[in-house]
């Protein structure tokens, strides 16, 4: 009876060890509740601790999808390890769909880590409108912009003004960190918050713009580092020539000053450029923007002949007037801006 | 496909009919007495780019009284002077068609001389205009040193890439076409991505156009650019073909691409149709020009078979299919006071066609008032985006949400102020298994332009978030989003400076209280001394913080471009090169990133006949990444030495 009385003892004692081992062995998730899009795909990062840390790794094979003690999606990626773990979960709408279609709107994502003394980390995912879902980038589209859309560039060497755009569409709303990266440089950050809106375009940076000083072919990427990415980021190709993009410089005009009235005989003077073989004066009507009339001079100063003001010009009216130099390749390597003139009457004799 | 996208070409190019009529005889206008002869003579078609021209004057214009327009364009200084008159070679190409010459002086006596005679031009005895060219860039590069055994850094390396581009045209009739050869060969494996090792054409574009008074017409076909409305597709790039029709007030257009994006034709032209990975569509239109409305129907449909899964089992893969429909009526009610921009859309979806489940259908509208006023522009639109509506040709764009947007700016000579102001919210159908979301943002930015030097300006944001009929278990949101970003930049014609500075706070007023803020300011200098040098350094620092936890996360990144000939047009070294450093104060994070590429090249233009441009170059990228945190150091040194070789033609 004693004998009996000590085994009973024994077990018990054996029972509640077994017990607390395997409560101590537990995992839990964190965070424990996301919120998943409904008609998208959202992604999140699962952080997994064990209730103690082990002296040898354990696994978890796989995780599952549960909804109503049923399984409706498996995720093959094996996790390791003897105390915490991480895993970027990507909930796709398909999983989504099908419990809101069975009438649902909670289902559980479960981590059984090997060994018979663990309990599983159980995530329990809610099924909300866009806005409100775990911020996550569901999809990344790039491209060129820098004078129509385009998949895929070629530019001439240091051709200025080549940009780079992504159009990150996501769920929620946060902070959105990342970097723009060319052939493995850095080349800009983007820090920023994206409000709940589904779509943010963003662009690489105007100083310094896409670098086009080496010809070859170059790999722009966007590399998103917050939210975590469930998918490889996309990338876009650019073709350097080795044809020189002509520097385009500014040219400025010396006289007359900006919007004064001038006798039509007045001289057209801007400042010389080192390179320029030509220059090319016009007269843009200043109402409805059309070139009236203008001249290509080897100097850098003009005067309109009395003879062409009054078929092309006509006094008493406002007009705008800009140069472009041209270098003996006939490439523009220099524009000024507009600047307006009010052309006089010519005084009566 | 490919041989009716040519035949369709052709059959524009070659059967509309043309200008070739255009290029009927009018009798000479008798030129001026004062002009003996001209070549081109008055009304003479000449075939030519830049035909040069001859005059045979009666007699010498008193000095420094000739005038010669050309076109409205004053070449007087350009002409020579001969004993009899004067000869003009064009600089620039002279455009087909027609032209006058306009000559005027006056004798020594002080009477005005005047005459004119006009030309016409073409480019080739068949086509009025006809242009080619093309230009490539051949790059050989060997490796000199390398740290990284990557496996993908080669030891030597071909890059060859051009140009081609062409055009023909005849009258109202045009065929233009572009592409973009490549070849590119390397002793080791290309890292993972669209180029890919070989001869390709990366892109291509070939255009037939017709421009008639009443019919208009233009096939594409290539890499296109497809856009319709906002809720059927919209600056969708892909390979495949275009049509365009246009009769008196009529518009058709028709469209089949890729649904996926494709890069070259070694693997597939794609001009052919994959009925798993095919987007077709089309679009009605025509104008009411008495009342200044555009109506427009377009129907599309089609399939993408691309990989939805993420490697998550149990859960089928078919293919995503649908279609929408959508009508369109645009007006200028009051013209450039009030213009009125209606859609309606109904969509057929289904995310995946080999489940359990049939497609799902909904509906989407809007209504756009905008105008300008002034100095004021307005835009005021409401918006509702059904539940289930998607487009097959915009997937994952914005569906259940319904709104009202409004964008105000106003220009002042010295000032300008922008408002962006709106209110939506989601779950449109009040489903009680979800919450629905409120959102109301508001955007101010305000600039003060009154010293074109010293341009500045401030913007505010503020956005609330919440939730509402939360179902039971379901926690409610609520957040409230400030920020604010300032501006101020100096401009001189050698150098400029800039500063940006933005602080942003998110504060959580759920449950969990989560809130975050963040500070950014960037800096940029710009420093162009001569024309041959340019130097520009943007530091920039981001700090982020967990206003819960205390965590703050410091990134602190500074670029550097540099280009510049140290000896004009022989040497040229260029430089691009960028640190970033991260750390948290939780020592969570603490990484330094550096890179560096740069290139030393020597032109040998002078050494060789001036269509071909030499250059050779030492080419060396650096890149240092250490990971204190995970104790990780990498550095790699790559030094290659590069000959280039670049070369045009032209027609």
């Amino acid at each position: 009876m004693k004998t009996r009385k000590r085994s009973i003892q024994f077990f018990v004692f054996f029972m509640t060890l077994l017990w607390s081992a395997s409560a101590a062995l537990g995992a839990t998730s964190a965070p424990s509740n996301v919120n998943a899009a409904y008609g998208q795909s959202t992604s999140v990062t699962i952080h997994y601790t064990l209730s103690s840390p082990l002296a040898s790794p354990v696994t978890s094979t796989q995780g599952t999808f549960i909804f109503n003690d049923a399984i409706i999606g498996y995720v093959h990626t094996p996790i390791t390890t003897t105390f915490q773990a991480s895993e970027v979960l990507t909930i796709p709408q398909s999983i989504v769909e099908r419990v809101f279609r069975k009438g649902g709107n909670t289902f559980l994502y479960r981590r059984s880590f090997a060994g018979t003394f663990l309990d599983p980390a159980n995530v329990i995912i809610r099924i909300v409108p866009g806005s409100a879902a775990a911020f996550s980038v569901r999809r990344i589209e790039l491209y060129f912009d820098n004078v129509r859309k385009k998949n895929e560039e070629m530019v001439p060497r240091n051709f200025k003004g080549l940009k780079a755009c992504a159009d990150v569409y996501y769920n929620g709303s946060g902070f959105l960190n990342g970097y723009w990266k060319v052939d493995d440089r850095i080349i800009g950050q983007v820090n920023r918050f994206v409000p709940a809106g589904g779509k943010i375009t963003l662009a690489t940076p105007r100083i310094p713009d896409l670098p086009t000083f080496e010809p070859g072919y170059h790999i722009v990427k966007f590399v998103v580092t917050s939210p975590e990415m469930p998918f490889e980021v996309p990338e876009i190709v650019y073709w350097v020539k080795g044809t020189e993009a002509p520097a385009k410089k500014t040219l400025a005009l010396v006289k007359p000053r900006d919007g004064m009235d001038i006798p039509p005989d007045s001289l057209f003077e801007w400042g010389k450029m080192e390179k320029a073989s030509l220059y090319l004066i016009s007269f843009i009507q200043a109402d409805d923007k059309k070139i009236r009339f203008s001249a290509l001079t080897r100097k850098n100063t003009y005067r309109i002949p009395p003879t062409v003001l009054t078929e092309y010009l006509a006094p008493g009216k406002k007009y705008l007037w800009s140069v472009k130099g041209y270098d003996t390749g006939n490439n523009v390597i220099a524009e000024s801006a507009l600047q307006s003139i009010y052309l006089k009457p010519p005084s009566s004799p | 496909m490919k041989i009716c996208g040519f035949v369709l070409c052709a059959v524009l190019f070659l059967l509309l009919p043309g200008n070739v009529t255009a290029r009927q005889e009018t009798p000479p206008e008798a030129a001026t007495a004062w002009v003996v002869s001209s070549s081109p003579g008055p009304d003479e078609e000449v075939i030519a780019k830049t035909s040069p021209i001859q005059v045979v004057l009666a007699g010498p214009p008193a000095p420094q009284t000739l005038v010669v327009v050309l076109d409205g364009m004053d070449i007087t200084q350009l002409v020579k002077t001969t004993e009899t008159g004067f000869t003009y070679q064009p600089v620039f190409v002279l455009p087909p068609g027609s032209h006058t010459l306009n000559i005027s002086g006056t004798d020594a006596t002080g009477n005005l001389l005047q005459a004119s005679i006009p030309f016409k031009t073409r480019h080739t005895a068949s086509f009025e205009e006809a242009t080619v060219s093309a230009d490539m860039t051949g790059i050989y590069a060997t490796t000199l040193r390398k740290d990284s055994s990557d496996g993908t850094t080669p030891y030597n390396a071909v890059t060859v890439e051009g140009t081609v581009q062409g055009k023909l045209r005849e009258g109202i009739n045009e065929l233009s076409f572009e592409g973009y050869p490549v070849y590119v060969e390397q002793d080791k494996p290309l890292q993972t991505g669209s180029v890919e090792k070989g001869l390709d054409l990366r892109s291509f574009l070939i255009r037939g156009e017709h421009r008639g008074d009443t019919f208009q017409g233009k096939a594409e076909f290539g890499d296109v650019n497809v856009g319709e409305t906002p809720f059927t597709v919209q600056g969708l790039l892909r390979r495949g073909t275009k049509l365009n029709l246009g009769y008196g007030n009529g518009t058709l257009s028709f469209f089949s691409v890729r649904s996926q994006a494709i890069y070259g034709i070694r693997r597939t032209l794609g001009m052919t149709h994959d009925q798993d990975n095919q987007i077709i569509g089309g679009s009605a239109g025509f104008s009411l020009p008495g009342i200044r409305t555009e109506i427009k129907a377009t129907y599309l449909t089609g399939e993408d078979s691309s990989d939805l899964a993420y490697g998550i089992s149990g859960i089928e893969n078919g293919l995503r299919t649908g279609d929408v429909s959508s009508l369109r009526i645009t007006s200028q009610i009051i013209p450039t006071i009030l213009a009125v921009d209606f859609e309606a859309a109904y969509s057929r979806y289904d995310f995946d066609d080999a489940d359990e489940f049939d497609e799902v259908s909904d509906t989407a509208w809007r209504v756009d008032f905008s105008g300008t006023v002034k100095q004021y522009t307005y835009d005021l639109k409401y918006e509702y985006i059904g539940r289930d509506f998607e487009s097959i040709a915009v997937q994952g764009g914005t569906k259940d949400r319904e709104g009202i947007y409004f964008m105000g700016n106003a220009m002042f000579p010295r000032h300008s102020l922008s408002v962006l102001a709106s209110a939506f919210r989601d779950n449109v159908d009040r489903l009680s298994l979800m919450p629905r979301t409120i959102n109301i943002p508001l955007f101010l930015d305000y600039n003060y332009t009154r010293f074109a030097e010293i341009p500045m300006g401030i913007s505010f944001q503020h956005s609330i978030l919440k939730t509402s009929d939360e179902p039971s278990g379901f926690a409610s949101m609520e957040t409230v989003t400030d920020a604010v970003t300032g501006k101020i930049a100096y401009i001189r014609p050698k150098w400029n400076t800039g500063l940006t500075t933005s602080y942003s706070y998110i504060d959580d007023r759920s449950g969990l209280d989560l809130d975050t803020s963040a500070a950014n300011y960037t800096l940029t200098f710009t420093l162009a001394p001569r024309e041959e040098w340019s130097i520009s350094i943007v530091p920039n620092l981001v700090q982020q913080k967990n206003e819960d936890t205390g965590v703050r996360t410091d990134t602190y990144t500074t670029t550097v471009d540099l280009r510049s000939q140290p000896f004009r047009d022989l040497i040229y070294w260029d430089l691009g090169g960028s640190y970033s450093v991260s750390e948290a104060t939780d020592d969570s994070v603490d990484t330094e990133i550096t890179g560096i590429n740069t290139r030393l090249a020597c032109s040998l233009r002078r050494f060789f006949p001036a269509d071909l441009n030499p250059a050779v170059a030492l080419r060396g990228n650096y890149q240092r990444i250490k990971d204190k945190v995970a104790d990780t150091k990498t550095d790699d040194l790559t030094l290659f030495l590069v000959f280039e070789l670049q070369t045009k033609f032209g027609l």
